[in-house]
């Protein structure tokens, strides 16, 4: 009963955002804000069901919903549309949505081809150190996805001649800001329970090293923007190789190198 | 003996002395100018991902361990601290300091992190040992020994893991008591597991997540009926002479039932002479062989970590300076009416 629910939140949750993106793509095609005043009310609606199916799932699962591969993709996806959300409201601006919801889609479609099965919690997942340090990486990845998003409204502005591009290059900047602060916080807590677990800080592991290549783009990036004066064009291009590499470290590393991480995703 | 005159007996340098100084002074000036500069800063940065992006997809044996790549990590953070020594005079002047003592901060605390990396290498120990369940284990340079009393496995069920390979996972529940024995007394008894270690007088003790398994000993009778105990651990197993024959042997869990296969090298080829189980018994060259004892035994990992304070110190400063650099830097924009933060 409860497992069929938690499915119907899910897909009600995946409708409502495409609803919500080809609005925004309408709106934005149309430059009417009525519309995609509507796409972000849908997208609202949306993320309620997507944040209710990740409730049920931790009543259900009885353990944070982050651990299993399905649970992990799905409450990325939320921070995903959930930081579009905050930055729809705090910048007043929706074009981002365009850019950045169909990021939230697709980790739903991907997590959509995954068991869905409540598995127990391993002894070794056990404690409040790997949590954080899940959710402290997951927003790290969702503040860059809002990032990339921006830099792409930029470079699509700049090419259209629009008068203020500079908006989303100030709001990529600060998104970048969060990305590197959480990713750092998440590189050390995952040291720390890697610590705690396997006796060792860092292995050098396929993951732990794209990781740590990931941040040191996101390093680059703002030390470019910071000291380089790097603005607009250069920064939105390094800012599409940092979500590149976020792209490898999280799903790429899985698929072509060995690793100890996500031993809950074989 | 009259110190002025000593020193007028020194030959007076050369111009070629003379040129040597200046230029190893200049050497070194260049030397500092260049590795406080961001000119090397950047390059550095942008070499040392090229070079970690090719070693993880052309793995090389040790590349990360390496003393190169160490060299680099150090370079790189000496050449982060100079920049940040240079800057740090003009950036506490400059208005907006608030601002900036973040990034301040904020490099302070990558250094202080390689810094307690450095020194975890140079002052740390670690030691893999295996503990079988009743035996004392003694570590060199440790105060005290170990004996692992019992060690309690529980194992996942598939219908708790549908859709995992129960091979890949760890145990569900794999306690190891033990004690610590000083001066052959018991000073401390506890219960270790993985990612629930120990740590006493700075030392860690910590089971090892997948190593673990059966230590079996194998009884030998010989011809004249004396009897000889020969252990047969997993991970060494040994090669025994009976009479004229060698055999090796192989010890393994079939469910509950344990067994050691026998066997004996022909030409190339290894050849099974036979499997002894509880309460059986194999003869091999008028040898009876039968199974012994039969007991648990884990990997376990004993290390310190002096560097940890280190390394916790230098993740809060980064984490700090960052957080205060954003706050300070936007608020300061915003009170200038500009949206650049």
């Amino acid at each position: 009963m409860l497992e069929n629910i938690e499915l119907g939140l899910f897909a009600g949750a995946v409708a409502l955002y495409v609803a919500a993106w080809a609005w925004h793509l309408a709106g934005w095609k149309r430059t009417s804000t009525a519309q995609t005043g509507v796409a972000v009310r849908v997208l609202w609606v949306g993320w309620v069901l997507h944040v209710g199916m990740v409730g049920l799932r931790w009543y259900r699962a009885d353990h944070v919903p982050m651990l299993s591969a399905f649970e992990f993709v799905t409450f990325f996806a939320m921070l995903v549309i959930g930081c579009f959300l905050l930055f729809a409201i705090k910048e007043r601006n929706r074009m981002l949505g365009v850019f950045l919801v169909p990021v939230g889609i697709l980790l739903m479609i991907y997590a959509a081809f995954m068991p869905k099965t409540v598995e127990p919690e391993l002894s070794i997942f056990k404690g409040m150190l790997l949590q954080v340090h899940i959710l402290t990486t997951l927003l790290g990845y969702a503040a860059w996805a809002v990032t990339f998003a921006a830099s792409i409204c930029y470079l699509y502005l700049e090419k259209k001649e629009d008068k203020n591009p500079g908006l989303f290059d100030q709001m990529a900047y600060r998104a970048a800001f969060f990305a590197f602060a959480f990713l750092t916080l998440g590189i050390i807590t995952g040291a720390l329970w890697g610590d705690r677990v396997f006796g060792q800080l860092w292995f050098w592991d396929p993951k732990e090293t794209w990781s740590f290549i990931t941040w040191l783009i996101f390093m680059a990036y703002l030390h470019a923007r910071y000291t380089l004066e790097w603005r607009g064009r250069r920064a939105a291009i390094l800012a599409i190789v940092g979500f590149a590499a976020l792209v490898f470290t999280y799903v790429g590393v899985d698929f072509l190198l060995p690793q100890i991480h996500g031993v809950s995703s074989e | 003996m009259n110190p002025h005159r000593l020193s007028q007996r020194q030959p007076p340098r050369t111009r070629t002395d003379q040129a040597i100084r200046v230029l190893s002074i200049s050497l070194l000036t260049r030397a500092f100018r260049s590795l406080a500069s961001l000119k090397v800063a950047i390059p550095l940065l942008v070499v040392l991902t090229v070079i970690t992006i090719a070693g993880s997809l052309f793995p090389t044996p040790d590349l990360f361990w390496s003393n190169a790549y160490l060299a680099l990590l150090g370079i790189l953070g000496l050449s982060l601290l100079l920049i940040t020594i240079q800057h740090a005079p003009m950036i506490l002047k400059r208005r907006g300091r608030n601002a900036l003592l973040g990034v301040i901060m904020t490099h302070l605390g990558i250094l202080v992190l390689i810094a307690g990396i450095i020194y975890g290498g140079y002052t740390g120990f670690r030691h893999e040992i295996k503990l079988t369940e009743g035996d004392v284990t003694i570590v060199p340079g440790l105060p005290f020994a170990i004996q692992l009393d019992r060690l309690v496995v529980e194992e996942y069920r598939q219908d708790e893991f549908p859709t995992m390979n129960l091979e890949t996972l760890p145990s569900k529940r794999q306690d190891s008591h033990i004690k610590l024995l000083r001066n052959g007394n018991v000073w401390l008894e506890t219960v270790v597991a993985p990612a629930k270690p120990l740590r006493v007088e700075g030392i860690t003790l910590l089971p090892a997540l997948n190593d673990i398994g059966w230590y079996f000993e194998l009884i030998v009778t010989d011809p004249l009926g004396r009897e000889s105990y020969v252990p047969v651990p997993p991970w060494q197993p040994p090669l025994v002479t009976l009479g004229k024959r060698q055999i090796m042997t192989h010890g393994r869990m079939t469910g509950e039932n344990p067994e050691i296969e026998i066997f004996t090298k022909e030409g190339e080829a290894l050849e099974s002479l036979g499997t002894v189980r509880k309460g059986e018994s194999l003869e091999l060259e008028r040898y009876q062989v039968s199974l012994g004892s039969v007991r648990r035994y884990t990997g376990m990992q004993v290390y310190n970590r002096p560097q940890e304070p280190i390394l916790v110190l230098g993740s809060i400063l980064m984490f700090v300076g960052l957080v205060w650099h954003f706050y300070f830097r936007h608020r300061d924009r915003r009170r200038e009416g500009r949206g650049d933060a």
